[in-house]
């Protein structure tokens, strides 16, 4: 514009145009880019600061020799490594039949399967904890029939509620390799002259070993920083996420929550790099990769059947005993349906739940429109600037829920933005988009890689303009992924505990909050009532989203084919 | 087919018929390749190539008929079992595996020591090209250079018979046809009677002894390429193969009798008359009822469209000859050179 050239001719306009282009991009980057700065990089730094240097603002390691001289922590860190370990280990190879059952067999109810590992992500993270305890706890249900005793809270308790929620992330991130594995591998197996078991070697475990690398890497990294199931569940065996809580909450000891808090980075960046490097392996699934399906094998259909039976049926049992027990008059002395435990004692009631609705709705929005425009200027990135986005873009995924929390703690209970952020909906909406910033980063930039770059093109070269653009071309093609990246922030914002757990105020609650105080109470049948709601509001939510969105898609394939 | 015929064959299918949840996908096939027989099966996609190509592999059920390999019924014999070779048109190679081990997976498997795999990959690696590639893995090698691999593969435990699903289709049409080449004279040498399945039909026309014309589940027609090109039976195999221009009894009857002579006895619309473009002479004529429309200059030859009482007539004439679109002909069709196919 204005270059005063009047021969401009029609060659000339999307260059120009090019130039309008690029400044959109810069003004749809800035705006995530400043978020992940304020609500990550500054956070974490503050911790990090604060780990290192003293109450006299001098640098120290003073805080990390404390650690270390204190029995309790040192136990508690080979608690959390015990813990993570045997939770890794059963997650990742029961998790690896899960996964084998529902792809390379010809096992039937593969939708109860699916239903059963969606759960422990639909629910409040403590379900599993409380369900065991309805279980087998000493008020529990097997103690009434029979009279047996378990030792429930303790370790075994906490590995079982932690194998419980692990489990289905090894199942979703193995599948993934499981799905992309052409059929034709086999074939050319088989028509070698190969066994079963030697295709299984040669061919299903090397597909996989990277997925499981990664997995196990999850799971360890999730287990040893979540701390709700440690409290319900964990008893006496302390391990370092309860020590982080009541350093915390309890003490209000920031120095030792943010020693602590660095020092449970380290597995979580671990995780991140071997993630980083396993998806670099694994490949991407070429067109047209036919569907690996499964040879008749009755004995394999059994023995994988009775693994994925074991595997699932506890998560099954224990959301199902949760919703009974909430209906119950005393469990589990008296079955009778009631309604009373609906009546929580809590001060503000259902209001929680509410607010859960409120902060999760606009952390899926707001997310999603981060997400998207960061990605989208991401195509069109390149060099230092390209690469420190992307890293800002995925540190979230190195910085644990909990970690996150105190950080937000440090950061903004005093300073210039806590006067509107500090006891503000906006820290919690803030405090669970980034937590799942990563996650729901990667899967907005895959989808964006639908878009056709040629398509894009053709419309600049017919002079549509930027806004055009985006929504003629890119969003048609994204709508799915912006609808899952909306599901996914949505799903977790509801459920999740940790990170907010640190932020809640007793005038802005959260409703997982609000299972885990009413269980810290003893109203163990309030908190599984409480929790039954969340599950119904949340399954309700996405049931409805995914209507809509089916819907939407439709509309969009047919507006895809016009295109 | 009698029964003597049947055991000099060295692989016999018999009317074989598969549906997937129902739906027929294969119909009463029945196709032998003889000792050291090269045979492409031919046809649109989707007609059935690769699910015929699995069954006789053992990858898939027979849902009717019988595989046979030297007189014995394989049905019952998994895939594992059959000694067969195979190649896909991609996903061949295992890809954790260094191209030696690829070549010497089937060895290997079958118990043969280090030193006998070692010298056997070596030899394949040398007669496929690849002999300085044995530590890489298969994506740092190209296409072309991942088929010989997979070709070596095949070949390497001395396979009763070679089975290739469309094994150039992916690769650009240079090494395609380098490819075709060296495939065809390593068949030639070994003499492993083996199937191909491609929808290329030069490909076909350039590598087989026979070519089997597939088309919705069926076989249409077995025959030497010049067989199948020549005298086509149906007009699929006609119009599939090669250019041709068809022409209903009726109107033959009208405006090129001569034709009729050998026209097979039966109802009106049963046959057409099929007429290659080479096979029309077309010379300009004021006076001609026929009108150029078109012309494409294909290199060797110049393809004339002309437009004949309603028809579209293709010719091939010489390059330096070629009328303008609207020149009027007239038209000479050889009675000897023309075929009656089925409608
Ligand atoms: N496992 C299967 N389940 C259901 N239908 C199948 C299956 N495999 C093939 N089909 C169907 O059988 C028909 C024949 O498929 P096939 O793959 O044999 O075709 P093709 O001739 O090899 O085609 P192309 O040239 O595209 O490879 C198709 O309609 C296909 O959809
Ligand atoms: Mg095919």
């Amino acid at each position: 514009m204005g270059s005063g050239v009047n021969t401009a001719t029609w060659s000339l306009a999307p260059v120009r145009r090019e130039g309008a282009w690029r400044a959109v991009f810069v003004a749809l980057a800035t705006l995530p880019l400043l978020g992940l700065l304020v609500f990550v990089a500054w956070p974490l730094a503050l911790i990090v600061l604060r780990s290192i240097t003293g109450d006299d603002h001098a640098w120290t390691f003073a805080r990390y020799a404390a650690l270390l001289g204190s029995p309790r922590i040192l136990q508690a860190g080979w608690h959390s490594l015990a813990m993570g370990a045997t939770v890794t280990a059963i997650s990742v190879s029961a998790g690896f039949a899960v996964a084998f059952a529902l792809h390379r067999s010809r096992l039937p109810g593969k939708a109860v399967m699916r239903f059963a590992l969606l759960l422990p992500i639909l629910s409040p993270s403590l379900v599993q904890a409380l369900g065991i305890i309805f279980l087998l706890g000493r008020a529990g249900l097997v103690h009434q029939v029979t009279g047996w005793n378990f030792d429930l809270y303790g370790f075994w308790g906490l590995v079982f509620a932690n194998a419980c929620y692990g489990l289905p992330q090894v199942v979703l991130i193995v599948s993934s390799s499981l799905a992309g594995t052409d059929r034709r591998y086999y074939d050319g197996a088989e028509v070698l002259g190969a066994s079963r078991w030697r295709q299984f070697l040669d061919i299903t475990l090397p597909q996989c070993r990277y997925a499981l690398v990664a997995a196990a890497f999850v799971v360890f990294t999730v287990t040893v920083t979540d701390f709700g199931n440690a409290i319900v569940i964990g008893g006496r065996y302390r391990v370092l996420a309860t020590e982080i809580y009541a350093a915390v909450a309890g003490q209000l000891d920031f120095g030792l929550g943010a020693a602590i808090g660095t020092v449970l980075l380290l597995p979580a960046v671990l995780s991140i790099a071997v993630e980083r490097m396993v998806a670099r392996r694994s490949g991407r699934v070429a067109d047209g990769a036919m569907v690996v399906q499964a040879p008749r094998n009755i004995a394999r259909d059994v023995g994988l059947g009775l693994v994925a039976f074991v595997a699932l049926a506890p998560i099954l049992a224990t959301t199902a005993i949760v919703v009974y027990a909430s209906f119950a008059r005393l469990w589990p002395y008296k079955l009778g349906v009631t309604l009373a435990n609906y009546h929580v004692n809590l001060a503000d009631g259902f209001a929680p739940i509410v607010t859960s609705l409120q902060v999760s709705l606009l952390a899926a929005l707001v997310g999603t429109a981060l997400l998207f425009s960061l990605a989208l200027a991401q195509r069109r990135m390149s060099g230092p600037l390209a690469a420190v986005s992307s890293f800002l873009a995925l540190l979230p995924a190195a910085v644990p829920g909990l970690v996150l929390g105190i950080g937000y703690l440090v950061a903004f209970n005093d300073g210039p933005l806590s006067g509107w952020l500090y006891g503000s909906i906006a820290i919690l909406v803030a405090c669970n988009f980034y937590h799942y910033h990563a996650q729901g980063y990667l899967a907005m930039v895959a989808g964006l890689r639908n878009v056709p770059a040629a398509l894009e093109e053709v419309a600049q070269c017919l002079g549509a303009g930027t806004a055009r653009r985006i929504g003629e071309v890119v969003l048609p093609y994204a709508a799915p992924t912006l609808a899952s990246v909306f599901f996914f922030l949505f799903m977790r914002s509801m459920v999740t505990l940790s990170g907010v757990v640190f932020l809640v105020t007793p005038a802005l609650n959260l409703a997982a909050v609000a299972v885990m105080q009413l269980d810290m109470n003893g109203s163990v049948s309030q908190a599984a009532a409480y929790a039954t709601c969340v599950m119904v509001v949340t399954g309700l939510a996405v049931a409805a989203m995914r209507l809509a969105a089916a819907r939407a898609s439709k509309m969009v394939k047919r507006s895809r084919h016009v295109a | 087919m009698d029964a003597v015929h049947a055991d000099a064959a060295k692989l016999s299918v018999d009317s074989l018929g598969k549906s997937f949840d129902g739906v027929a996908v294969l119909h009463d096939i029945s196709l032998q390749a003889q000792a050291g027989e090269f045979i492409c099966l031919l046809g649109p996609s989707g007609c059935g190539k690769t699910t015929l190509l699995r069954i006789i592999a053992g990858l898939e059920e027979p849902g009717t008929g019988t595989v046979r390999l030297g007189g014995r019924d394989l049905a019952g014999v998994p895939a594992r079992e059959r000694g067969f070779g195979i190649v896909f048109q991609s996903y061949s190679l295992f890809p954790y595996m260094t191209v030696a081990q690829n070549v010497g997976y089937g060895m290997r498997i079958r118990g043969a020591s280090g030193h006998a795999v070692s010298s056997r990959v070596d030899e394949l690696l040398g007669m496929t090209g690849m002999a300085g590639h044995a530590g890489r893995l298969p994506w740092q090698l190209s296409g072309g250079q991942q088929q010989r691999v997979a070709m070596a593969r095949a070949l390497a435990v001395n396979p009763a018979v070679l089975l290739l699903d469309e094994p150039f289709s992916a690769l650009d049409a240079r090494v395609r046809v380098q490819l075709r080449g060296e495939v065809h004279a390593l068949q030639r040498r070994l003499r492993i009677p083996t199937i191909m399945v491609t929808h290329d039909q030069e490909e076909a026309l350039v590598l087989a002894d026979r070519v089997a014309c597939m088309n919705e589940g069926r076989i249409e027609q077995v025959g030497t390429p010049r067989e199948i090109y020549a005298r086509p039976r149906t007009r699929f195999v006609a119009s599939f193969i090669g250019a041709a221009t068809l022409l209903d009894t009726t109107f033959v009857r009208e405006h090129a009798p001569a034709l009729l002579e050998d026209r097979p006895s039966g109802a009106e619309t049963a046959f057409e008359a099929c007429v290659r473009p080479e096979d029309v002479r077309l010379d300009v004529d004021p006076a001609g009822d026929a009108r150029v429309v078109d012309v494409q200059f294909l290199g060797s030859v110049a393809r004339v469209t002309a437009q004949w009482h309603g028809k579209s007539l293709l010719a091939d004439m010489h390059p330096s000859r070629t009328p303008a679109p609207g020149d009027a002909m007239s038209v000479w069709l050889d009675p000897s050179r023309s075929t009656w196919v089925a409608a």
